[in-house]
């Protein structure tokens, strides 16, 4: 389970996190290419689960759990807190994918991408939900 | 099982790249087509790889292991000397994936990368010295770098002219080396040895570690009291009271500690790299800063919310070596030179026979203070203007 502020993730499959630094070349007519990295952007994770009526804490419907989750979008990152990997941070959520399973009444897939910015280096002021803090 | 500079990713199972050229073939009215061939853009693809906690080098879990490969984009190419399979060179990695699955056994990890062979780059170090403040007079401006002595060909770019280092220091990993730079653009470059094309990054780096001494090498995580900072020289344990700094000279010895506590503070780590980390305790209301820098046995505090800093000295009693204005050196019954330098002229040096203490400094307003041992083969006062004077390092790859 995943918890992303007070949305539930009942089932995790995969967790894919990946660090970006945008990378240029500059090509010199008459010398070797140069290439350059520039500082590193926040973390982007892919979160691949599923939603179950059965598994869910609060046993909600395949539709309540959908409602909620797509929330995650609009929602201020300050209420989406997150630990991550043992990390403790805020999730900027970019996407929310559904995958409709007309074999099953019960379990559908759920794709959450998004970037994490950890804290306290982000938001330090505020305390987190999930974790410790 | 190679290494990464000072990263160990234990099993590398693919390494796909290719280089790409581009040609362009132009028609003319009167002549035969003409074909011009670019430069070749720079070697470019992936490595894949397998992160496990079944074998590591240095023991670390998974989430250390994570933590290593996910800072791989956020370090500069330099730290990754890379010599396997008769391919030699850097790698600049900016896209380092990985993905956790149910799995508790093994991570897979993918790295984007780019990769400068040793044929054409070279490593280098830029250093610009500049001072702290301009409170103080320390002239000539002027600095030095650390480099392990198991490099080749220390040189300056500029010139081609082969250096020398002025003094040199024991580390815990090895020997090394300082070469002297002023305020005007150095640039200083190196050779990796061929025999361990790697090995010296894993020569005194400058090494974060959380409270359960699990090593950090990104700002993902959460810093707090117990969090500790090591290259091999001297190791500072920041505690919620105080700041322990101890000294490798055979084995590490405690030389004392500071005054500043973090309490139930948290931090990150925000400058990342081998050369200089930084440690920012961010929770609190004050700034709390923590440097350490490689080959130098000496950590640095920047921080504001104090009317003093003091340094509580473990073998007593110490007597004053010399007060140079902007540094007080003082001498402990162990024979070690203990040096602490002030960026102000705030408040008045001072010691007893067991603390040296900048007293009477304003609790606004933000200061630096560097304490710690002054090596055998530096006098007090040419240490001190080189840490006042350190200025700006970046590290490069210069094109041979």
């Amino acid at each position: 389970m995943l918890e992303i502020g007070d949305v539930e993730i009942p089932i995790v499959g995969t967790i894919e996190v990946g660090a970006t630094a945008e990378y240029e070349e500059i090509q010199p007519i008459n010398n070797d290419h140069i290439g350059l990295k520039h500082e590193h952007e926040p973390l982007e994770i892919a979160v691949a689960g599923f939603i179950n009526e059965h598994v869910h804490s609060d046993e909600l419907s395949l539709l309540e759990q959908r409602q909620i989750i797509r929330s995650l979008r609009s929602s201020d990152i300050t209420d989406n807190d997150i630990e991550i990997l043992g990390n403790k941070g805020h999730l900027l959520v970019d996407n929310v994918d559904f995958t409709d399973n007309l074999d099953s009444k019960i379990v559908d897939a759920v794709e959450i991408e998004g970037r994490f910015l950890p804290w306290p280096k982000f938001y330090s002021d505020i305390s987190l939900t999930n974790g410790d803090e | 099982m190679p290494w990464f500079g000072d990263i160990f990713i234990p099993y590398l199972t693919d390494r796909d790249t290719d280089i790409t050229k581009v040609t362009i073939e132009r028609n003319f009215v009167d002549l035969p087509p003409q074909v011009f061939d670019r430069n070749a853009e720079l070697e470019a693809g992936s490595y894949t790889a397998i992160l496990t906690d079944l074998y590591h080098e240095r023991n670390e879990n998974l989430s250390e292991q994570t933590d290593a490969v996910l800072s791989m984009a956020a370090r500069h190419a330099t730290e990754f000397p890379y010599d396997e399979s008769g391919i030699t060179g850097h790698l600049l990695v900016h896209d380092p994936t990985i993905t956790i699955t149910e799995s508790e056994l093994i991570r897979p990890a993918e790295l984007g990368l780019r990769f400068m062979s040793d044929d054409d780059f070279i490593p280098a170090i830029v250093g610009t010295a500049d001072a702290i403040s301009d409170e103080f007079d320390a002239s000539p401006k002027e600095s030095i770098v650390p480099i392990p002595e198991a490099v080749e060909n220390v040189s300056d770019y500029l010139n081609g002219e082969s250096i020398t280092p002025i003094a040199s220091i024991e580390s815990e990993e090895g020997t090394i080396d300082y070469y002297l730079y002023d305020d005007v653009r150095n640039v200083i470059s190196y050779e990796n040895p061929n025999d361990d094309y790697s090995s010296s990054e894993r020569i005194g780096p400058v090494r974060t570690f959380d409270a359960d001494s699990e090593r950090v090498y990104l700002d993902l995580k959460t810093l707090d009291a117990g969090t500790k900072m090591d290259n091999g020289i001297v190791r500072f344990e920041q505690r919620a009271d105080v700041g322990e700094l101890s000294h490798y000279d055979d084995g590490w010895d405690t030389i004392g500690e500071t005054s500043v506590g973090v309490g139930s503070e948290k931090g990150h780590l925000s400058n990342i790299g081998n050369y200089e980390s930084t440690i920012s305790f961010v929770t609190g209301g004050d700034e709390y800063d923590i440097s350490m820098c490689k080959g130098f046995p000496v950590v640095r505090c920047e921080l504001d919310g104090m009317t003093d800093f003091s340094f509580d000295i473990e073998h007593e009693p110490l007597t004053l070596i010399e007060d140079g204005g902007y540094y007080y050196a003082v001498e402990d019954s162990q024979g070690n030179d203990i040096v602490l330098v002030r960026s102000s002229t705030d408040g008045s040096f001072n010691h007893t026979d067991a603390q040296v203490s900048v007293d009477g400094i304003d609790d606004e307003t933000l200061y630096t203070f560097i304490i710690g041992i002054v090596p055998d083969e530096l006098t007090v006062g040419d240490f001190s203007r080189y840490l006042y004077n350190q200025g700006y390092w970046k590290r490069s790859l210069a094109e041979r």
